[in-house]
């Protein structure tokens, strides 16, 4: 039976149908969506942290977000807890803080401020409401904040940064996107459209859109949400993105056309996605084949000299080996690399870690970084439940009877096989160290990565750890991963 | 100025559509919720025929930190994937069984193994397998390296192994052994012989 078109109930199905289609098409990818975060830009450091929705509010861990901007002490009595900062401004001075579990009123420097909700606990982390954050951080940091609550971009200590666009006409065009400080944007192309993705830049624009009267750019968009910046531009033929004046320019032209038939020898990094900074680099690796868009941007490659980079494993929502309820591996990791860290640089030898906080990076991302850091060693950290210390040196899932040339272009699954005898080398000497301190120590290879793509010497280590965290004083290890590294540095082209 | 009767049927569309996206929403989540339980419910296999042959199993000893030779019985069926996922299934049943040299997870599995161009073999395990999994270099490396050298023991033609969960590649098993390689049964067979 047809319906009755000239019914109210049958004239309302279809812009009813229309409506239900469209919520239906915005709300059914709210659920796949990535989790909300906080990118926190300083003077001296950029971190993005887990946002968590508490009834329907964003909170944020006050600790989690401190740590990397200052040493603070957290200490719980009941419901209160107690935060405790150096005062940046008085040597040997701290600034006190007081909260209490279902409070909105909190106490800093002994001054009543008012939460915009409860501070509330959740996996044994304070958590205090997002909006109004900046009421909490300004008189313990003693440092200016501004707040994009919004797109979650928060910038202390003046550094945002605003980028300015200058359209050079000529045939082909070129639109040159300016910033005060070198930037390291993850780049997209889409067709006719580049988007440049800002995570750890603090980057910023005082215009949202500009139309370019131009035949090869359309126009240009800018957007900030979920802690990221994103720069569209628009064209009318795909695009090119090229680094220029270290970093601090980003050239847009026209992309050259493809060539006819590609070598299959030829290693094509990233499927051609992404444009590549360009880089006078002794020895390159395919970068790995991206799926969607990376978090972790390409950075300009470091000045040669021996320097260790540290990888402590794991990390954000990936906790790694579960040792005891309230412990997982990812910080035991990430303590044991700044105690690494520690030992280091007090034999005057540069360290970097891949994570300074609790941020999810995949293992691509941190042999990227790595190598573009091109360490004389690389050393990943782990723990996991046993009795016995590890060294692993990476094993290769692909046989090879020789190895590779280190100056030639290395595959991306087996960029390792040139630095194997090194990596060799360096196990034993921290095997040897380890072994010094009357630690029982095991040296073996493991099919691990990111070590099959480092580009450099690269070890493993797995502590063990039982309920009560590392059975081996971290200090101990780190100290004897340390003296390994001092010993191997004039080998591997460091002056003693 | 807006007639009545239209205002307040704008209000009631305005309300239907609010209330009907919610329902869509947790419709949505219920079939999402609904499928991963349904995830676990594989169709049962039909059964084996086959002879009863030998197979050498290679079982990692954790506590040893080594992978010693085994030998045992099994009905195997011809068609190369189907021998490969039994071959896996008898390893797996000295692990789940106690005492075990190397535990896994209760209702560890394969899904099937896949034999392509009769060289390169692909395992797909079960979800339960790699959730359930330890995490730690050396447990997760001793799975794989079991399970490869296995393979390509009763199988000498497998050069190749390629490791799955799901149906889906993964980063690692639980943490930290690469899944996302292709392996080469020769490389991984020269470091058993290490480790024996």
């Amino acid at each position: 039976m047809r319906p009755n078109l000239s019914s109210p109930i049958a004239e309302c199905f279809l812009p009813i149908a229309c409506c239900l289609s469209l919520i239906a098409y915005c709300l059914l990818p709210l659920s796949a969506s990535e989790p909300d975060r906080l990118a926190v830009y300083a003077p001296h450091v950029s971190y993005t942290l887990s946002v968590a929705d508490l009834d329907g509010r964003q909170y944020v861990g006050i600790f989690e977000l401190l740590e990397p901007l200052t040493t603070p002490d957290l200490k719980v009595v009941g419901a209160k807890w107690r935060l405790r900062v150096p005062d940046p401004k008085a040597l040997n001075k701290t600034i006190d803080a007081e909260f209490e579990e279902g409070s909105a009123t909190a106490k800093v420097r002994g001054q009543k401020i008012a939460l915009s909700g409860p501070a509330r606990r959740e996996n044994q982390r304070l958590m205090l409401p997002l909006h109004g954050i900046g009421g909490v951080l300004i008189p313990l940091l003693g440092s200016d904040l501004v707040f994009h609550e919004t797109s979650r971009r928060l910038f202390l200590g003046g550094t945002a940064e605003p980028v300015s666009t200058e359209l050079r006409k000529g045939a082909p065009s070129t639109l040159a996107l300016h910033f005060s400080a070198a930037v390291s944007p993850n780049i997209n192309s889409d067709g006719n459209s580049l988007k440049l993705f800002f995570t750890r830049d603090p980057v910023i624009s005082f215009g949202e859109s500009e139309v370019l009267n131009d035949k090869l750019f359309s126009s240009s968009n800018y957007a900030e949400g979920n802690g990221t910046a994103t720069i569209t531009i628009n064209g009318t033929s795909p695009l090119l993105a090229k680094f220029a004046d270290d970093g601090k320019t980003i050239l847009i032209s026209a992309a050259p056309a493809p060539p006819p038939a590609p070598s299959a020898a030829t290693a094509s990094p990233s499927g051609g996605q992404q444009p590549q900074a360009q880089s006078a680099t002794t020895t390159s690796v395919a970068e790995p084949p991206t799926e969607g868009n990376s978090p972790v941007a390409p950075r300009s490659p470091r000045s040669p000299g021996f320097l260790v980079v540290v990888d402590p494993g794991h990390g954000g929502t990936e906790t790694g080996a579960r040792i005891a309820p309230n412990l997982s591996e990812k910080d035991i990791t990430l303590s044991l690399a700044r105690a690494l860290r520690e030992q280091l640089q007090s034999r005057h030898i540069a360290v970097v870690l891949l994570r300074d906080s609790d941020i999810d990076l995949s293992l691509d991302q941190r042999a990227v970084l790595a190598n573009l850091d091109r360490p004389a060693i690389f050393i990943s950290l782990h723990a996991g439940p046993g009795t016995i210390l590890r060294v692993y040196t990476p094993a290769l899932p692909v046989a090879t009877d020789t190895a590779p040339d280190r100056n030639a272009f290395l595959p991306w699954q087996s960029a390792q096989a040139a630095f194997t005898s090194d990596s060799t080398s360096l196990a034993s000497a921290a095997a040897e160290a380890i072994g010094k301190r009357q630690i029982v120590v095991q040296s073996r290879p493991a099919f691990l990565q990111p070590l099959q793509s480092i580009a450099a010497p690269a070890i493993a280590v797995e502590a063990p750890a039982d309920n009560h965290g590392l059975k081996i004083p971290e200090q101990q290890i780190a100290a004897a991963l340390a003296e390994a590294v001092a010993a191997r540095k004039s080998s591997l082209g460091g002056a003693q | 100025m807006i007639p009545r009767n239209v205002q307040i049927t704008l209000v009631l569309l305005l309300v239907a559509i609010l209330g009907s996206g919610v329902y869509i929403l947790r419709l949505h989540r219920r079939t999402e919720e609904n499928l991963r339980r349904a995830s676990d419910a594989h169709p049962v296999g039909p059964p084996i025929a086959g002879s009863a042959e030998r197979v050498k199993l290679t079982v990692a000893y954790d506590d040893d930190g080594v992978f010693r030779s085994r030998e045992t019985t099994a009905t195997l069926p011809s068609e190369p994937g189907a021998r490969a996922k039994e071959i896996l299934e008898t390893l797996i049943t000295e692990y789940v069984n106690k005492p075990s040299p190397h535990p896994l997870a209760e209702g560890s599995a394969v899904n099937g193994v896949f034999v392509v161009n009769q060289k390169l073999a692909v395992i797909d395990l079960s979800q339960a397998l790699a959730d359930g999994h330890r995490s730690g270099i050396m447990v997760e490396d001793f799975t794989l390296m079991s399970f490869i050298d296995t393979l390509s023991a009763n199988l000498p033609q497998i050069e190749q192994v390629k490791i799955l969960v799901e149906g889906k590649e993964r980063e690692t098993l639980a943490g930290h052994a690469d899944l996302k390689s292709t392996y080469s049964s020769a490389a991984v067979h020269a470091l058993v012989q290490q480790l024996q």
